[in-house]
């Protein structure tokens, strides 16, 4: 038991209190107690030897967490509008205006629409509230304010009425009358169907106040039961009036489809004219939504909810054949009507003008409405509890679109909803895209906030619309293009989009024009000049550093990254498509001509197409991508005619051109992070190694350019000089190794815990250090005698720690030993000299600090012994006996190791035979041979 | 008695519990501190870094999903564990969205994603140990300096409280309880980590 503020503590307590050890609760009391009890002060000791363990940080952080991938990554997440979803729903703030925030009465796609009082009048009201971030974001503002504006013009006992608004700390608020009731949403959603008497009833009153939202020369455009109100006096009364716009205004723009949730709960009762272009829509749109909504009510479903998935609804509502009619009525709900049923398909008419304006509506449905009890409806959808399980599996009543909707996996939308993202659905940002693969072709939906649009594509399907592909399989119905508007993507044709292409500054803007141009382009002949133009952009902010985009259809947010980095990040999405024809053609002009900038952007390219690497992980399964032609079967075709060899010279010449042109940059290397200077140095690595690569697919029948040993050439003398140049150990004469802090220079280092410097356990990459290609190829050219260089130099790079081994096709690790041997006969003694060094150096340290993180180097060293070096070690090393007994005692040691991994046997095996040889050696007495 | 410290109230909540009720803040620490941890279990798992930062992305976006449903008072349940379970399902996706297998680092790195282990490519003391190490800077923003003071001194750099007090001219006791205060809230934090 801990002390109350009015007992002493115990020794006990005391040194628990001290320590930290005690809860939250338990310190507060206990050190109130203290503050007070001198007593206990007066016990509390000089000095404590129990002092925290806490003084002990002083271990290694991990050189990978100062990588700048992560560093990146991390920042990046950190700035990104990531949504939490909140574990419980705290109001934002408890006053705005002069109204008191009461509690939270829903969560609507804008914002969240709050209980309140007024401070003085003390009437409740209801407050939408748009939250400050939303008011930076465009279309926002518009909306609400539009909202404002309509619901203060329109005086209608069915209309939701507005009583104030304004801002209040960067909150936009709109108070509206408090309606105590339902919507006809959930009520539908509670009872699944409803009486015929009291759906005609709700629709009734609804197309009278719908009649006067159309005399005032409005457009409601998103009837549908969420957004209709039944009171607790039987009143109906229209809600969400912030898409309702005047049928005369040429801007008109829907800006409703900003989430695919809000899509989702919209859909069904979209008119086919809304579907297909948001500017045709008009007062019998609304009509259309009526029909479809009182559809709904009457029959538990939505019209066309037996086509399957929402893109074969999509087609069911905007196709022409008469198959897509929605089944009758009557076939769910017998007591209908023919008369009502047949009515109810008028309104929901294929055109337009063949439905029935909001008076008639109003005047026939009153015919079935008689015996309607709205009240009683209301009572009866209060006293039963919400299902768990959407009444109709296959679409839910999104009253709550940017929420998952119950039921969460169990039905089949769910599946295809989940690659979508509700992630995405949370997050506005004014593009939605559903892409669906039917056997006919892809079907896309899409709206950039301005239109919506129904595109069909003969082409390549997305991987995540794949699920998808079954429901809507099952119907073979014909596919219906967009009859009006040709070829568009996003509600922009090519032209459009190139416009942006050419002259954004945002550099998400620029790469939506990518994408879309790379889409419309396809089987285009203006394909060329839609590849040159994606290229154009990367004068400005090309660089190698790659940072992945938002991914096509999901996963947006909004990241405030650097933005040369993102460019990247779409232009390596984007431009593989157009490789290699026609794409590697401006690529060749571009490394040949452009600034440095275009240069380093289209060596990666080059790179990435020859490598086979995407930087987007998941759009390279796109099927467009896995039919062009590979860079290998490209190049080896090209290399059997004598034009198309000319090209791929050419190509190899101006990679040359590129490299030696970064030249003069890359010379000017620094030891400060990364700069322009590094990225020269960089890219023309990468050049070079692209060649190689070029070279080697083409095959015999086109010879290397140059540059390219000249460039090896360069690097090696390069290395060479440094090495020259390194600091050398005075007591051994050898090169001194280097543990300073690699992290310190991203300002991540922890240091001083424990008062001193961290130790770092593994020596630094010394600067004289050859990437592995270069270096092998460096030891080609030195046995044509092609390039020099000392054979320490050689020796010591080969047994370095931070050497970054790894097989090549075609090289081993004998052999470049070998090729050494025949360069230098003294090369595996020298090899054997400076492992025996850092082996040394690993059993000194650890010896010293028994820290086991001092072993790490050998864990670097043992693919490379285990590939070759360790027969040169156990045939060359000076002291087998102490070499051995070394070995053995890290080897033993290994374990201790963070880190370390419960190794296989064959690791243990390796070792063993390694000890076993360094034995067999000391108890014969050879000499090294 | 005069306190000399400004006081705070003791009962901070913890990073996770800050990030579960969708605070910006507690996020961005939630990052800060875990978001590394995550991307060297990736690279131990041989991923090439840029792999490596694509996965802990996706991994930390699952968590701002999961957080509010991650219960860590349900008996067995880590956050690290949880961690690495998202990691490692992350991983796995990445590895076969690419058909080229990521390069292995080095010859100790195994393709952890693939077995079916339960515990992270790393050893807890090093995971808590750097934890610990970002959590503090973290910390220290948010803690009064004259407290976080007493707190350095005499935790990290091992000083007597004694000597301490006498310098900044305070009682031991409140040397003591910013000491007591600051580790108090340290150690909650690791706990929600790997108790």
């Amino acid at each position: 038991m801990i002390a109350t503020s009015t007992d002493c503590l115990s020794i006990e307590e005391l040194n628990r209190l001290l320590d930290g050890q005690l809860s939250s609760n338990e310190f507060d009391s206990a050190s109130k107690h203290v503050d007070q009890c001198e007593q206990c002060q007066s016990r509390i000791p000089e000095k404590w030897d129990a002092l925290s363990p806490i003084a002990n940080a002083d271990s290694e952080e991990d050189s990978v967490l100062a990588e700048s991938a992560c560093q990146f990554a991390v920042a990046q997440l950190m700035t990104a509008n990531v949504p939490v979803p909140h574990a419980a729903a705290d109001l934002p703030i408890d006053q705005i205006g002069p109204y008191e925030i009461l509690g939270q009465l829903g969560q609507g796609g804008m914002g969240m629409v709050c209980l309140a009082r007024h401070n003085r009048l003390k009437r409740q009201c209801a407050i939408k509230l748009l939250p400050p971030h939303r008011v930076m974001e465009p279309g926002w503002l518009d909306r609400f304010d539009r909202e404002m504006t309509t619901v203060a013009s329109l005086e209608h006992p069915g209309i939701v009425r507005a009583t104030d608004a304004g801002t209040h700390s960067g909150w936009h608020y709109l108070v509206m009358e408090y309606l105590d009731g339902m919507d006809v949403g959930k009520i539908a959603h509670r009872l699944g169907s409803l009486p015929v008497a009291d759906a005609c009833e709700i629709a009734r009153q609804s197309a009278v106040a719908l009649m006067h939202v159309h005399e005032t020369g409005l457009i409601h455009r998103d009837v549908k039961p969420s957004n209709l109100m039944l009171t607790r006096d039987g009143t109906v009364k229209l809600l969400d009036l912030g898409l309702v716009l005047a049928g005369d205004d040429p801007l008109a723009t829907d800006d409703r489809l900003t989430t695919v949730g809000h899509l989702m709960g919209t859909l069904p009762a979209m008119s086919p004219e809304q579907l297909l272009d948001s500017r045709k829509v008009q007062p019998a749109s609304d009509i259309y939504s009526l029909g479809a909504t009182l559809y709904r009510l009457i029959s538990g479903r939505w019209p066309h909810a037996n086509e399957g998935g929402l893109a074969a609804r999509v087609l069911a509502i905007t196709g022409e054949s008469n198959r897509s009619t929605p089944l009758p009525l009557s076939s769910f709900q017998p007591s209908v009507e023919t008369e009502l049923e047949s009515f109810v398909g008028q309104m929901m008419h294929r055109q337009p003008d063949q439905r029935p304006s909001g008076s008639i509506v109003a005047e026939r449905l009153a015919t079935w409405s008689g015996e309607a009890n709205l009240k009683a409806l209301l009572k009866r959808a209060e006293s039963t509890p919400a299902s768990d399980a959407p009444i109709t599996p296959s679409l839910p009543l999104a009253t709550n679109p940017a929420s998952p909707p119950p039921g969460n996996g169990k039905h089949t939308w769910t599946a295809w909803m989940g690659p979508l993202g509700w992630f995405a659905a949370a997050v506005l940002l004014a593009t939605v895209v559903i892409q669906i693969k039917t056997d006919k072709g892809l079907v896309t939906v899409t709206t950039d906030g301005k239109d919506t649009k129904v595109a069909v594509e003969e082409d390549d399907g997305e991987p995540r619309s794949v699920a998808l592909a079954q429901s809507v399989a099952e119907q073979s119905e014909p596919v219906v293009a967009d009859p009006t508007n040709g070829i568009v993507y996003h509600g922009k044709n090519l032209d459009a989009w190139l416009g942006i292409l050419q002259n954004e500054q945002q550099i998400d803007s620029v790469g939506q024009a990518m994408r879309a141009a790379e889409r419309l382009s396809r089987n285009s002949p203006r394909r060329a000049e839609v590849a040159k133009l994606t290229l154009a952009r990367a004068s400005e902010h090309g660089t190698i550093l790659v940072e992945r985009p938002p991914n096509q259809h999901s996963d947006v947010f909004n990241v405030t990254g650097p933005s040369d980095p993102r460019f990247m990040g779409y232009l390596t999405e984007v431009y593989p498509h157009f490789l290699p024809t026609p794409g590697l053609e401006p690529l060749g002009e571009y490394l040949a001509h452009g600034n440095e900038r275009s240069k380093s952007a289209t060596i990666l390219l080059l790179n990435q197409y020859v490598t086979g690497q995407y930087v987007s992980g998941m759009d390279a399964n796109t099927d467009y991508l896995k039919q062009r032609e590979t860079a290998p079967t490209y190049f080896a075709k090209s290399a059997e005619r004598q034009e198309d060899r000319a090209k791929v010279e050419r190509l190899l010449i101006r990679l040359g051109t590129a490299s030696e042109e970064l030249r003069k940059l890359s010379s000017q290397v620094s030891d400060e992070t990364w700069n322009a200077a590094k990225e020269a140095s960089a890219s023309r690595e990468m050049a070079w190694a692209t060649a190689l690569r070029i070279l080697q697919d083409s095959g015999p029948h086109i010879a290397a350019p140059d540059w390219i040993a000249d460039y090896v050439e360069e690097q090696v003398n390069d290395a060479v000089a440094k090495y020259e140049r390194r600091e050398v150990d005075p007591a051994t004469g050898q090169t001194k190794w280097d543990y300073s802090d690699p992290n310190a220079v991203y300002g991540f280092s922890m240091g001083g815990f424990g008062g001193g410097p961290q130790a770092h356990t593994n020596p630094n990459p010394p600067d004289w250090i050859l990437p592995t290609e270069l270096y092998l190829a460096a030891t080609e050219m030195r046995r044509e005698g092609r390039v020099q260089f000392p054979i320490e130099f050689a020796a010591e790079t080969l047994a370095h720690p931070r050497f970054n081994w790894y097989s090549m096709d075609g090289s081993s690790f004998n052999d470049v030993v070998q090729g050494l041997a025949t360069i230098d006969p003294e090369a595996p003694s020298l090899i054997a000299f400076h492992l025996d060094r850092s082996f040394q150096e690993m059993d000194r340290q650890y010896q010293a600090s028994q820290n086991a993180e001092w072993l790490r180097p050998l864990t670097f060293l043992r693919q490379r012994l285990q590939e070759g070096l360790a027969s040169v070690y156990t045939t060359h090393v000076e002291q087998p006996k102490q070499a051995h007994d070394r070995l053995e005692r890290l080897v033993k040691s290994l374990p201790n190791l963070s880190m370390y991994q419960q190794s296989t046997d064959d690791n243990k095996d390796f070792w063993h035979a390694m000890l076993n040889d360094l034995k067999q050696r000391s108890e014969s007495g050879a000499a090294p041979e | 008695m005069k306190l000399d410290a400004v006081e705070e109230p003791s009962t901070h909540p913890s990073l996770l519990e800050r990030a579960r009720y969708g605070d910006d803040e507690g996020w961005q620490m939630l990052v800060q501190v875990y978001g590394p941890i995550v991307y060297r279990w990736i690279r131990r798992c041989g991923a090439q870094s840029a792999d490596a930062a694509d996965v802990m992305q996706e991994t930390f976006l699952a968590v701002a999903k999961a957080l509010p449903r991650f219960n860590l008072d349900q008996t067995g349940a880590t956050f690290r564990g949880w961690l690495w379970t998202i990691a490692r399902n992350k991983l796995r996706d990445r590895q076969r969205a690419n058909q080229r297998s990521p390069i292995v680092l080095d010859g100790e790195a195994l393709q952890w994603a693939e077995r079916e282990s339960s515990d992270p490519p790393s050893e807890l003391a090093d995971d808590v140990q750097s934890i610990q190490n970002r959590m503090l800077q973290v910390l220290r923003q948010s803690t009064d300096p004259k407290t976080w003071q007493m707190f350095w001194r005499t935790a990290v750099e091992g000083c007597d409280p004694a000597t301490v007090a006498g310098e900044l001219n305070v009682s031991r006791w409140t040397v003591y309880k910013a000491r007591s205060r600051v580790l108090q809230r340290l150690r909650k934090e690791l706990e929600d980590f790997h108790r």
